[in-house]
């Protein structure tokens, strides 16, 4: 029926007729995944809803007891983890902060606590003081370093990510090796990155961690995708899946390779589908919209983004997801200056090469692509090496007449259709 | 202009990989004899119940956990009195002393050496009224121990309102039996 | 707000990259380090007066539905030091590290190096023990006169811990009769030894203390 639809609209037949009828290799084999989509309960949940019982009983019943705040704070984020539902964030961050409050911001560990939360809520400012108290207290200042250098390259600030980076880079620890491969992957560097993700992993399955290997899995899947090793992706969200059957990241992880590389659309919904039955997350609808659009379903397409965008009216989101509304009000929606005046906000709370290409690239879609090239070569070109940055700046070179400059940039992205996926796999085939 | 290059090269490769990649690949490794290799740097440690919490500033936790015991009054024994005195009315004045006759200074020198003292002999107790540091028992009452002795004055009556946490006992009966502690909630 | 652009050809790329939200939402784990810290230490005579036994615990305030989930981290040594000379410089280490399912324990051994990095001393006396599981009867084992145990246990430890820290921050005054005892209901993972006072010393005092070392 979708195909339907889509054979009606016209110059856009050929082009799904060409992806549909040459399927890549299949990879993934829905037998050995299905176990995972069909958990019906959600045992993360549950074990974080006991937990989260447990603890807020006993802070009733004695309410002077601060250290209880940490733990219900900690049952709140396992279940933002475990379901997706964001009030859960925002509700371990308020008992974080009477923590904090009540130690008058002088422990350093509660001080670390409350700043993950404000990194999961992209709240990076608010992080960063933050940590630099931290810092003078000291107490596993380690562990204060590397938060730092999470936050610093995370505001873009890549001189004081460094030095911070400079610190631990040579300690074999896990903590130490997957910000070594962070590094190397903003570097452009993704061999590299690879490799010290890799030996992280060795480090977590050495300690016997299920947390931390599952962790390494998920993140090592979407480098090997990076690279083009979709096999090596795929088997990676598999051993996440047998350390937690709920993991909706590594689903999340399969449903795009069954999209995007094996281009059956109709079983990456149902995955899609399966996941969001026990977890909840804004981007799933984006996913959905996409693949909608890549079926010809144009009105699925337009209520997956209704409904994105109505979800994250919520507060509780604060700045979470602002880049993507950009993106879709300058996309969809054409609202170009309303998407600028966010993108202006994004770059002002977080001046990273990914902002300032939301920002320029908004820009090309308002008409200036000059003042876009401008932003992209002050703040984008050979800063940031992400496949999607780089089809804008291919896309705005073309439109300054920057042919020459275009066509090398879209050989190259061509060899990256995986991880950007079809739609945008075509459109850099139309640079 | 340095671009995605490296991704190129990799998915080149991972082309052939993937044609020649079989299922098998989860080759099962039983092992019999753990690996036991390797060097272990100290990341904590710990001797007399509370010490680290009340008396080592957060500045100085990281050093004095990586500090081996033979160096820690040296390094630490300043630092130990100094917060003595300034957290206790039992030792804001020269002269005074705790229960066991020590002043501040002795005290604290007894303190930043951070291991626990155990009698091979007989009664094995953190304090009992009779044995003093001859070991920690399950049921001693050691905060309100070391809260006497930092609090408590010459005879123990000082600053009652801070010298016993009111919390006696543990929560659960110990075993009489190895392994002595009680079974999990 | 415009109706969604239903013509294909010009709608743009919503998400971009799977991988560009990837990176943007697996935040980092908490760093490691507090996962070894150990919270409490006792040695006291054991049942048999002829032996001490010793109780490292680790990973404190462990409420019972995540008992069952804590484990013993495969690269944390966790060595008992024993002096027996009164220098404060140990003489005899036991060392503790859990691989698989097990517990596996070395010593009463010299050490071959002092002070802050270690090896496992595989020289000395080997001895291992099945990781109790929660919810399962306690595992112990028995070698050279010595008893073994690992797993979760009952906090033995004791305090109204927040009040105390209201005191030190200068939020109160005094303890609170009764107090509220922190720890209450909740669980640590315990590794408990005994052995015999003929293997670590034999009479008069010692000097103990435990230690955590992470592998390199």
């Amino acid at each position: 029926m979708n195909f339907k639809i889509a054979f009606q609209i016209l110059g856009v037949c050929s082009i799904l007729m060409s992806c549909t009828s040459t399927p890549s290799q299949k990879i993934t084999n829905a037998e050995s995944y299905n176990t995972y989509l069909e958990i019906a309960e959600n045992k993360s949940e549950q074990t974080a809803n006991e937990i989260y019982t447990f603890w807020t009983s006993k802070l009733e019943k004695s309410p002077n007891q601060y250290p209880y705040h940490a733990k219900v704070a900690s049952a709140h984020s396992q279940l933002f983890k475990a379901t997706g539902e964001i009030s859960h964030l925002v509700e371990a961050a308020s008992h974080l902060e009477l923590l904090n409050e009540r130690t008058k911001y002088q422990n350093a560990g509660y001080i670390r606590s409350l700043v993950r939360n404000y990194i999961s809520q992209h709240r990076f400012q608010e992080a960063l003081v933050l940590l630099e108290k931290a810092e003078v207290l000291g107490e596993n200042l380690q562990a204060t370093q590397k938060m730092l250098f999470d936050v610093h390259l995370e505001l873009g600030n890549v001189d004081e990510a460094e030095t911070y980076l400079n610190i631990f880079k040579n300690e074999n620890s896990f903590d130490a090796l997957i910000r070594l491969s962070k590094w190397y992957d903003h570097e452009g560097n993704l061999m590299a990155a690879i490799k010290a993700m890799e030996k992280a992993k060795f480090k977590a399955e050495d300690a016997n961690n299920n947390y931390l290997k599952q962790w390494s899995y998920t993140n090592l899947a979407d480098f090997y995708g990076h690279a083009g090793r979709i096999k090596d992706a795929y088997n990676h969200y598999l051993k996440a899946l047998e350390l937690d059957p709920n993991d909706a990241y590594a689903k999340k992880g399969i449903a795009w390779i069954v999209f995007s590389y094996e281009k059956n659309p109709a079983e990456a919904l149902r995955i899609l589908d399966t996941i969001m039955s026990q977890h909840k997350a804004p981007d799933y609808y984006l996913l959905k919209a996409e693949i909608a659009e890549y079926m010809g379903d144009i009105a699925e397409k337009e209520k997956n983004i209704q409904t994105f965008l109505s979800i994250i009216e919520d507060n509780n989101y604060g700045v979470m997801y602002t880049s993507y509304e950009a993106s879709v009000l300058s996309e969809e929606l054409q609202n170009t200056s309303k998407a600028i005046e966010i993108a202006q906000q994004e770059v002002k709370l977080r001046p990273t090469p990914q902002s300032y290409d939301l920002l320029a690239w908004t820009y090309h879609l308002q008409g200036d692509s000059t003042k876009a090239l401008k932003i992209m070569k002050a703040h984008v070109i050979d800063k940031t090496f992400e496949p999607v940055a780089m089809y804008h700046v291919a896309e705005v070179l073309k439109a300054t007449g920057n042919t020459a400059e275009a066509n090398d940039l879209k050989e190259e992205l061509l060899e990256s259709s995986f991880e950007v996926g079809p739609i945008m796999a075509e459109k850099i085939e139309r640079l | 202009m340095k671009t995605i290059k490296s991704i190129l090269g990799i998915a080149l490769i991972s082309l052939f990989t993937l044609s020649s990649c079989s299922s098998d690949d989860n080759t099962i490794v039983i092992d019999n004899t753990p690996d036991f290799s390797g060097t272990f740097a100290q990341q904590d440690q710990m001797g007399r119940p509370a010490v680290n919490t009340v008396f080592v500033g957060s500045a100085s936790k990281d050093t004095f956990n990586t500090t081996i015991p033979s160096q820690q009054s040296a390094a630490f024994q300043a630092m130990f009195e100094t917060n003595l005195t300034g957290l206790s009315p039992a030792f804001a004045n020269p002269g005074d002393q705790n229960a066991l006759g020590q002043d501040a200074a002795t005290f604290t020198g007894l303190l930043a050496t951070d291991v626990l003292n155990v009698s091979l002999d007989g009664t094995t107790t953190f304090f009992d009224g009779t044995n003093v540091l001859t070991g920690r028992a399950l049921a001693d009452d050691v905060i309100t121990v070391e809260l006497l002795l930092i609090f408590g004055g010459e005879d123990f009556t000082e600053n009652p309102n801070l010298s016993d946490d009111n919390v006696d006992a543990n929560d659960k009966p110990f075993l009489s039996s190895f392994p002595y502690l009680a079974s999990p909630w | 707000m415009k109706r969604v652009t239903t013509i294909l050809g010009i709608s743009i790329v919503l998400i971009g990259s799977f991988f560009l939200i990837a990176a943007d939402h697996i935040d980092a784990p908490a760093v490691q380090g507090t996962s070894s810290d150990i919270t409490d230490f006792y040695a006291f005579q054991g049942e048999d007066t002829n032996s001490i036994a010793f109780v490292v615990n680790t990973q404190g305030l462990l409420s019972p539905a995540a008992t069952g989930n804590a484990s013993f981290n495969e690269n944390t040594l966790i060595e008992i030091n024993i002096d027996t000379s009164g220098d404060n410089v140990e003489d005899l280490v036991i060392q503790a590290i859990p691989r698989g399912d097990k517990m596996y324990f070395f010593g009463p051994v010299a050490p071959s190096a002092t002070g802050l990095n270690s090896v496992i001393e595989t020289s000395g006396t080997a001895s291992s023990v099945d990781i109790t599981a929660y919810g399962s009867a306690a595992i112990t084992e028995t070698n050279n006169g010595m008893k073994f145990f690992a797993g979760p246990r009952d906090d033995p430890f004791f305090m109204d811990f927040a009040q105390y820290g209201e005191i030190i921050a200068g939020n109160a005054t005094s303890f609170n009769d009764p107090g509220s005892d922190t720890f209450a209901g909740t669980n640590v993972l315990s590794i408990v030894v005994e052995v015999p006072k003929s293997l670590i010393g034999g009479s008069g005092t010692i000097n103990v203390w435990a230690e955590s070392k992470g592998k390199q």
